[in-house]
């Protein structure tokens, strides 16, 4: 006999409400052929449902309803924290790839429905306490992210991003579902409440099946977050999509799988941390170290980004090392809302052909495009988490859980990386401000400019009074 | 009221940046304007500051309640003559400035965020906040070398930028294991200074953090192996940049050193004695040296002060009283007297086009006022009795040598030694018959020069005639801090190391 | 508890699909003349004799229509699960069994107006997009 399981809409409304917005889009654009200002609207209004339904799941959500559908999905604060993440990455990366995606034509609204559809599937994934589940709201996600890649098709690079991105995502969705099937065989278990459980109660006669499952599972996932040393599509993807919607990607890329790695290992498999700790510390130190330093290196904007991502994924690890979940939110909201502006700043300058992100191009931006330069300043220094800027409090917030739990050594090398860090940051800022221009004329901003505004406007507020976005975080508790 | 005095410089940056970049004859004039307000508050603190050990005028407001922050400052007779010393330099700093050409209103901006930063780590109680200041003023400084420097510039203030960047990110690390550390032993969390340096902390630990604060410090100051990035950053910086360098933000260093690691680390800090005066000496002596051979009179300066800062390190790690009075009046002095050298080599540079020493002479005819200002401050560099600089190095000589001796003999060949280069400097620039012949129609001192340079020239004649004027609202502090230490480890102050001592034998005399 | 007893059914299932194929196969080998001759062994029994190897490339539109299928026929595979215990879903199933048809059915509609359908493919061309310009018209 089969029970029908307990339903509970509001759980996956905002996911719902996306999914409805992506066919909406699309069959407004069949019927109607409207311009891209009609697209606007209806993706707009979507993300602002999808907003507005998260909002009520936070106001909503009690302990005693935290599962929902026999299990497969909650609905605890650190799942709708992560959601807002995700719903405001999508409006940022919206306004900032909305260049792009209105000149893309008829497939422009191709272009609304994935970005919409991968938020929904990232949405799920945050979400979900059932392995499996996580695994579809992944594909969902990662699926839509390669087409997405591969958009700007016009440009051979382009094509290049899709395709090594889709057999490197692939392979990695792969790993992650053998772990997933490794962790079944070893516990019996899909759910990771239900791990954890079983773990406290019992002691498992073959833990070397689980401790195999757990670390495919973190592989497969580092993957999605570029950590090293599984970041090797990062630079590619990064520099081949299209400018606007990269930093849409790489965030919500990053946003989801830190969310599934926290979830995974700091609410299933906490018991065994003795066994991953040592594993989740070396990969952060690998990705600190080499991102930071290959980063110093690069001559073109959007590798150098993709290192910095590489690093900074160093850096959440050491939040995760530390099991601090609410510093690890707060990171990967202020690095989500930095990420996106960054890349707006890169989409302007490429301009609308999207022609390359030389370094070469930021010569003398300070005098060409004053606010542009400023903004990007004060992004990169953000990013680079110097005081007064949010990335600061969220440095100290994960070095500060990993010193805690008894990583000193990795805080250490993590400051270090820091200023390894600090000096490619600064190096854009040194060609913006004292290299003479070689171009010249003001760059046009068009809707990215809201963009910028918030991201410079987070750095900088949340930089100075964090407590708002560090108490929300602190409420934001995995079940 | 402090809180007023940090945020002041901010609220003055924001106006001048609200000037549209079109009106380019206000921005100097308004951020001179608006940076004498600090100044007034500074003075006006000054006068009401009541001479006693404690903290004054604390402002305390919870920043981030879980993890114990809070924007908590206080000023004591320590960091008072630091922070009036600041703004007492910046409207001359940008007042000096006039000959920037490009791009005035960030480099108004810039300075004042700057001044922002030096007052707020300055005034900070919360270890917190006082990394936040100390950090984030490396970004004006950096922009102020990299964009107005000259030809190296983005060498030198990349330099300067990783160089205090790396050692502040240890002291981060040390900060974040204090803390932690007070969540082990009471319970809570709190970065405020008087807390954390009431731990109980492990020898071990002690050393470790006292080496990551030292470092960053040391690096700051800059104290022997940690200098070189020192003279590259003078060399390019513009004549503002080089002053508030040397004057203001070298004295963190020293301000460091003295508030925090003697108060945190007081066992850590005894043992570490010997080491930190051999390094001082060694940078007394090694600056003394190299500043002798420099071609660059700018370079010159720049060494002059690795040196000069050597005795300010070495007084304060001699542990007594004279000593840390020295030191903190060292602090003063040498912001004063070098302040005032880099203005005058910026006026000379603003006339010639040129530092080097060899492409000078005989300037004292063309610029009689000019070459009299730099002899005044050379005399007060060196020491001259009468002048500030003999007050600061005779209570660091006096005060260091009950405690170290031999080093205390070594140290004061420096002072021999800087008679030596400065002197030497001045013979070579000022003196003799001016041969070539773009020395021979250089103008004089201006007006508004002469206005810069006498407020200075006048602070350097008041504390080397009447010095109680800053010592007795030192005193108390500097006092306390010994007594923190002598409390906490058994170290025994040598005799006559203290007050105490001179006064009892006063009286029996 | 599901054990493997449940699984019987499907076991016999593949079993029987096994042996019907094998012997099918091993009956008509046996019951059959074996004759061959050079015409029987020609690829097509038209009488034209072919001159090149067959191409091997044939249009992407038979791709389209096959995915198309796909997805009908994954649809199929819910539907028959859900229509076997709609009693017990009861209203919370209609709803669901609703949105995941209308997302089908809104797929549908999508690829049919852009012309999916369309076998001749220059009707499909007025939709390739040709940047900015489609955007003006």
């Amino acid at each position: 006999m089969i029970t029908p399981p307990e339903i509970s809409w509001l759980a996956i409304a905002p996911d719902l409400a996306l999914t409805l917005g992506a066919a909406l889009v699309l069959l407004v654009d069949v019927q109607w052929k409207p311009v891209a200002r009609v697209h606007a609207w209806v993706s707009g209004v979507t993300v602002a449902v999808a907003a507005g339904l998260t909002v009520a799941q936070w106001i909503q959500a009690a302990p005693a309803d935290a599962l929902a559908f026999s299990g497969l999905i909650t609905m605890d604060g650190f799942a709708i924290f992560t959601r807002l993440v995700l719903i405001a990455a999508t409006a940022l990366g919206l306004a900032a790839g909305w260049r792009f995606v209105a000149g893309l034509g008829r497939r422009g609204a191709e272009a609304i429905a994935l970005v919409l559809l991968a938020t929904s599937g990232f949405s799920l994934m945050v979400a979900s306490n059932n392995l499996v589940m996580m695994f579809m709201g992944l594909e969902v996600g990662s699926i839509a992210l390669y087409v997405v890649a591969g958009l700007a098709r016009e440009r051979r690079e382009s094509e290049e991003a899709a395709i090594k991105y889709f057999l490197l995502g692939s392979f990695a969705s792969a790993i992650f579902i053998y772990g997933v099937a490794l962790i079944y065989a070893g516990t019996g278990q899909f759910e990771i409440v239900g791990i954890r459980d079983l773990l406290a109660g019992f002691v498992v006669s073959s833990p070397a099946v689980i401790y195999i499952g757990v670390g495919l599972v973190v592989v497969g996932l580092a993957f999605k977050v570029s950590a090293a040393p599984f970041h090797a599509w990062a630079p590619d993807v990064y520099q081949g999509a299209p400018a606007g919607l990269v930093g849409y990607m790489a965030t919500v890329a990053k946003v989801a799988g830190f969310a599934a790695i926290a979830r995974i290992l700091l609410t299933g498999v906490l018991d065994l941390s003795g066994s991953w700790l040592p594993v989740v510390a070396g990969i952060s130190v690998v990705s600190m170290l080499l991102g930071s330093v290959l980063a110093l290196v690069q001559g073109d904007v959007r590798r150098l980004l993709a290192y910095s991502g590489v690093s900074h994924a160093g850096f959440i690890m050491t939040g995760v090392v530390g099991g601090a979940t609410d510093a690890v939110l707060f990171y990967l909201a202020i690095y989500a809302i930095q990420l996106i502006g960054a890349f707006a700043v890169v989409a302007v300058v490429a301009g609308p052909d999207a022609a390359g992100s030389s370094i070469d191009q930021y010569r003398g931006l300070g005098r060409r495009s004053p606010l542009l330069a400023g903004a990007f300043t004060v992004i990169l220094l953000g990013m680079g988490g110097l005081p007064v800027t949010s990335g600061f409090v969220a440095k100290f917030g994960v070095f500060t859980g990993a010193w805690a739990e008894g990583y000193e050594w990795l805080v250490i090398v993590a400051v270090v990386a820091t200023v390894v860090a600090l000096a490619f940051y600064i190096r854009v800022i040194v060609v913006m401000y004292m290299d003479e221009a070689q171009e010249e004329g003001t760059l046009r901003i068009g809707p990215e400019r809201w963009v910028l505004v918030l991201a410079v406007a987070a750095t900088i507020l949340w930089g100075i009074f964090p407590a708002s976005l560090l108490d929300l975080a602190a409420d934001a508790l995995p079940i | 009221m402090l809180t007023a005095l940090v945020l002041l410089p901010v609220v003055a940056a924001i106006v001048v940046m609200l000037v549209p970049g079109g009106r380019r004859e206000v921005h100097l004039p308004l951020g001179i304007a608006l940076s004498i307000f600090p100044l007034a508050l500074a003075g006006y603190l000054f006068w009401v500051f009541e001479p006693a050990a404690g903290f004054q005028y604390v402002d305390r407001v919870t920043w981030y309640e879980p993890w114990g922050i809070d924007w908590h400052l206080g000023v004591d007779g320590i960091s008072l003559p630091m922070v009036v010393l600041t703004t007492l330099l910046v409207p001359i700093a940008l007042a000096a400035s006039t000959s920037i050409d490009r791009r005035i209103k960030e480099f108004v901006v810039y300075t004042l965020f700057l001044e922002a930063g030096l007052i707020g780590a300055f005034l900070s109680l919360d270890l917190f906040l006082f990394f936040v200041f100390f950090e984030a003023m490396l970004i004006p400084m950096y922009f102020i070398i990299g964009i107005w420097g000259s030809e190296r510039r983005i060498y030198a203030a990349m330099k300067f930028l990783i160089y205090t960047a790396f050692g502040s990110a240890l002291m981060l690390a040390a900060i974040i294991g204090l803390a932690l550390t007070h969540v082990d032993q009471t319970g809570s969390a709190s970065f405020a200074l008087s807390d954390l340096a009431a731990l109980d902390l492990s020898v071990g630990a002690e050393r470790l953090f006292f080496a990551a604060f030292a470092i960053a410090f040391a690096i700051k100051v800059p104290l022997f192996p940690f200098h070189t990035w020192l003279p590259d950053a003078h060399v390019e910086a513009p004549t503002a940049g080089s002053v508030l360098l040397a004057a203001v933000l070298l004295k963190l260093g020293t301000y460091g050193l003295l508030r925090f690691n003697m108060a945190l680390f007081p066992e850590a800090s005894v043992d570490a004695i010997p080491i930190m005066a051999i390094l001082a000496v060694i940078g007394i002596i090694y600056g003394a040296v190299v500043a002798i051979v420099q071609p660059d009179l700018k370079k010159l300066v720049a060494y002059s002060s690795v040196s000069h800062l050597g005795f300010i390190v070495l007084g304060t790690f001699a542990l007594t009283s004279g000593g840390l009075q020295g030191a903190v009046i060292q602090n003063v002095n040498h912001g004063l007297t070098t302040g005032a050298l880099f203005l005058l080599v910026g006026m000379i540079y603003d006339r010639r086009h040129t530092k080097k020493i060899a492409d000078f002479g005989g300037l004292q005819k063309t610029v009689p006022l000019l070459a009299g200002f730099f002899l005044f401050m050379t005399f007060a560099s060196i020491g001259l009795p009468g002048l500030n600089g003999f007050i600061g190095e005779f209570l660091v000589l006096m005060g260091s040598f009950p405690a170290l001796p031999s080093l205390t003999v070594i140290a004061a060949l420096g002072v021999v030694l800087a008679a030596i280069y400065l002197l030497w400097a001045y013979e070579r620039v000022f003196t003799g018959v001016p041969d070539k012949d773009e020395n021979k129609a250089l103008s004089d001192l201006s007006a508004r020069e002469i206005a810069l340079l006498a407020p200075l020239a006048a602070l350097i004649v008041v504390i080397g005639i009447y010095p109680g004027l800053l010592l007795d609202k030192i005193t108390p502090s500097t006092e306390a801090v010994i007594d923190h230490v002598v409390e906490q480890t058994d170290f025994v102050v040598p005799e006559p190391g203290r007050i105490a001592d001179v006064h009892v034998a006063g009286d029996e005399g | 508890m599901v054990t493997l007893a449940d699984y019987l059914p499907i076991g016999i299932m593949l079993l029987l699909a096994a042996v019907f194929v094998a012997v099918s196969l091993i009956a008509s080998r046996l019951v059959r003349p074996d004759r061959p001759t050079a015409a029987k062994l020609d690829p097509y029994e038209s009488g034209i004799v072919p001159e090149t190897e067959p191409v091997q490339r044939f249009p992407v539109k038979f791709y389209l229509v096959a995915m198309l299928f796909v997805i009908f026929d994954v649809e199929i595979i819910f539907l028959f699960a859900w229509a076997s215990i709609y009693d017990t879903l009861g209203w919370y199933g209609v709803a669901a069994i609703f949105i995941f048809t209308f997302f089908v059915a809104e797929t549908l509609a999508y690829v049919w107006k852009r012309g999916a359908l369309d076998w001749n493919v220059h009707r499909r061309a007025r939709y390739i997009p040709s940047g900015a310009t489609d955007e003006a018209a």
